[in-house]
């Protein structure tokens, strides 16, 4: 009885800090400087398994932020140890500042939507919507009123009587987010929540969880293996692998600027050349390549190389393009055209460069590429040369990938 | 003949394009219902004998009854052999049933289901299931002569508690199978503490499969004579006990008003398990 009242009144602090569900949100007044999640030096084995191996991240508060990985990297493990279904073995863990140690999943308020939805099935959408106010003794008007503002904010005010099993792979996705942040939680949690849903449906779904947290602004970590899922969705991107965290950053910068090789490849696709440093200047660097070609280049974030150092330089395909060779000009890459194929709204093609590297290039149809024959002599060049970026040469090959 | 034909294609196709609604209609139909008819009457005519036999007035079994009485019926009803019959097996039969569903449930929830159809874990399920009451009863007999069981009520309870463990643990297998772990997860989540998440989320999924097994395994104790014959020792008076002690002296129309009476109680019993068995193939299906 006591724990319930204390649960209650847990509630009505967290409720003068964050808004309403269904009202535009004033942004929270709180101290900005304490994070809302932060992991400090996390690890975890299972089995014999380092899952999650030293983890320190922040998550700011009203920020949505990805922890993207591919299966088996200890993203969903990380998630489980801040739900409190599994104790770190080493670290600390604060939501808002709480070290959350020794507090067990019920009492750390947060929202979770499972990759499963987990709705349950023998109640009624409603009746789901409303369970975690009933677990904080909220009961009569406020729980109608609240259960109606959370379904409206779904656009599901009418199906509140329908049972889980009658819905649609998209409307049991919004019940279980309206079921997560209808008793205003401390954050929320995502484990990979479109991931059952088809192409389609899963952009229009990023989209209206976008828009719903731009309206609200509650703090989430969410968790996805999908990169393009991960850039659409948060302001903040942290790629895991092998249980350590390759790069954190905003979805620009993680993009734009990778810290290291394994970044640069599961993000999107890239070129990696290997070049040598000739001349490093306030903000970049001059770089070039073992043909000789001689490219000004910014760094990877945190990467810093001296001149004479060996690097890779970073070359999206989207910021080349193929243009016929003559003799005596400056190519980043010169070669043979080893195939092209048109791939919807682009065309992908790929120069063989002579020793047997492919480099990747893509472009927008209507550029020279269209007419260039297969196996013809091209020029690989960059269509937008501030986006090349160095990196340093990953010590051991498994880093890679 | 031609011009009507083509007039009513429209009508034919559109029942093309719905053929499951037209080929139950087929003449085959009858003689499917006619075999179906005749199996029923050969399943129930056996049962339905005991009332017309209970409801006759004379002092001997016979068919049809000369004159239709419930004399017989009101005489099983006061007597108190028979009163204390009914309440023994009541308690036999719950007794059994809880044994059962503990056992049953447990073993169904600690058993993963991807491993209830392992060969092992079958051949101990399938064990009291297949070997015949006879067997089980020598068994149980010679155990329970050690412990000074024999002669008890909590022997035959044991006994057919063991018999119902099956019934229990394919219904509950069943009935966990609807029960994803995420749910608990969510549901602690969401601020229910274990015993809540206990009570609003597992009970309610696995409810239905644990309540069909325990109505199962006390119909089955209820209509059961082997293991009281021989574990009761003549002083456990279950209802199928007493009625087989009777009918060895004489079989009068009293012997068919307890037949009758037993009847209904089980049908009324399979008729509940029946309507919860719907209810749980209902929350299947949502699932």
């Amino acid at each position: 009885m006591t724990a319930q009242t204390a649960a209650s009144a847990e509630g009505a602090g967290s409720a003068e800090k964050t808004a309403g569900p269904a009202t535009a949100a004033p942004v929270e007044k709180t101290d900005q400087s304490t994070p809302g999640l932060e992991l400090v030096g996390v690890s975890k084995t299972l089995g014999n398994n380092l899952v999650v191996n030293d983890v320190s991240m922040k998550v700011h508060k009203g920020e949505m932020f990805t922890l993207l990985g591919s299966s088996g990297s200890g993203k969903t493990t990380t998630l489980n140890l801040i739900a409190g279904f599994l104790e770190p073995d080493e670290g600390e863990i604060f939501i808002r500042g709480r070290n959350v140690a020794s507090i067990p999943p019920e009492k750390r308020g947060l929202g979770i939507v499972f990759q499963t939805y987990a709705l349950f099935p023998h109640m009624s959408v409603a009746q789901n919507v409303a369970f975690p106010l009933r677990q904080r003794g909220i009961r009569g008007a406020e729980l109608r009123r609240r259960v109606k503002d959370a379904l409206t904010m779904v656009e599901l005010e009418n199906r509140g009587g329908a049972k889980p099993g009658e819905l649609s792979g998209g409307q049991k996705q919004r019940v279980a987010l309206a079921r997560g942040l209808v008793f205003e939680p401390e954050m929320m949690l995502f484990d990979e929540p479109l991931g059952a849903l088809d192409r389609k449906l899963r952009q229009q779904l990023q989209e209206e969880l976008r828009e719903i947290h731009d309206r609200i602004k509650f703090t989430a970590l969410y968790v996805t293996h999908d990169q393009e899922e991960a850039l659409a969705l948060s302001d903040e991107v942290a790629v895991m692998t092998r249980g350590i965290i390759a790069q954190s950053a905003t979805n620009t910068e993680i993009y734009d600027r990778p810290a290291n090789a394994f970044v640069a490849q599961f993000l999107g696709d890239a070129n990696l050349l290997s070049v040598t440093v000739q001349d490093v200047a306030n903000s970049g660097c001059v770089v070039k390549t073992n043909t000789g070609s001689v490219t000004s280049a910014s760094f990877g974030a945190g990467v810093s190389l001296g001149t004479g150092e060996a690097g890779l330089l970073v070359a999206r395909p989207e910021a080349l393009e193929v243009v016929a060779r003559e003799n005596g000009e400056d190519c980043l890459v010169a070669g043979t055209l080893s195939y092209k194929r048109f791939v919807g709204q682009d065309i992908l093609a790929a120069v063989d460069d002579g020793t047997g590297g492919l480099i990747q290039v893509r472009e927008r149809p209507g550029g020279e590429l269209e007419s260039l024959e297969i196996d013809s002599k091209v020029c690989v060049r960059w269509r937008d040369s501030d986006k090349a970026c160095v990196i340093g040469v990953p010590e051991s090959e498994d880093t890679m990938m | 003949m031609t011009a009507v034909a083509e007039k009513t294609r429209p009508a034919i196709s559109t029942q093309r394009r719905r053929p499951r609604f037209v080929k139950p209609r087929k003449p085959r139909r009858i003689g499917t219902t006619t075999l179906a008819t005749l199996v029923l009457i050969f399943l129930l005519a056996p049962t339905a004998m005991v009332f017309p036999l209970a409801l006759n007035s004379g002092r001997v079994l016979r068919f049809p009854p000369d004159e239709l009485s419930t004399v017989h019926l009101q005489n099983v009803a006061t007597s108190s052999v028979w009163q204390d019959a009914l309440w023994t097996s009541v308690q036999v039969g719950l007794g059994a049933a809880a044994i059962a569903t503990v056992i049953g449930t447990l073993t169904a929830a600690v058993i993963p289901s991807r491993r209830i159809f392992s060969l092992p874990i079958q051949l101990a399920v399938a064990l009291p299931l297949v070997l015949p009451p006879v067997v089980l009863a020598v068994a149980w007999f010679g155990l329970f002569s050690d412990l000074s069981l024999v002669g008890t009520k909590l022997g035959i309870i044991i006994g057919h508690g063991f018999m119902g463990v099956p019934f229990v643990f394919l219904n509950v297998s069943g009935a966990l199978s609807n029960l994803n772990p995420e749910f608990l997860l969510a549901a602690r989540s969401l601020g229910a503490r274990a015993h809540i998440v206990f009570l609003r989320i597992v009970l309610p999924i696995i409810g239905p499969g644990v309540l069909a097994g325990a109505v199962l395994t006390f119909v089955i104790s209820f209509d059961e004579l082997i293991l009281p014959l021989f574990l009761g020792a003549g002083v456990v008076p279950t209802i199928p006990q007493v009625l087989w002690s009777q009918i060895q002296h004489t079989t009068t129309p009293e012997i068919a008003a307890v037949a009758a009476i037993t009847t209904t109680f089980t049908l009324t019993i399979l008729v509940i398990y029946l309507v919860l068995a719907r209810s749980f193939g209902a929350t299947k299906k949502v699932q």
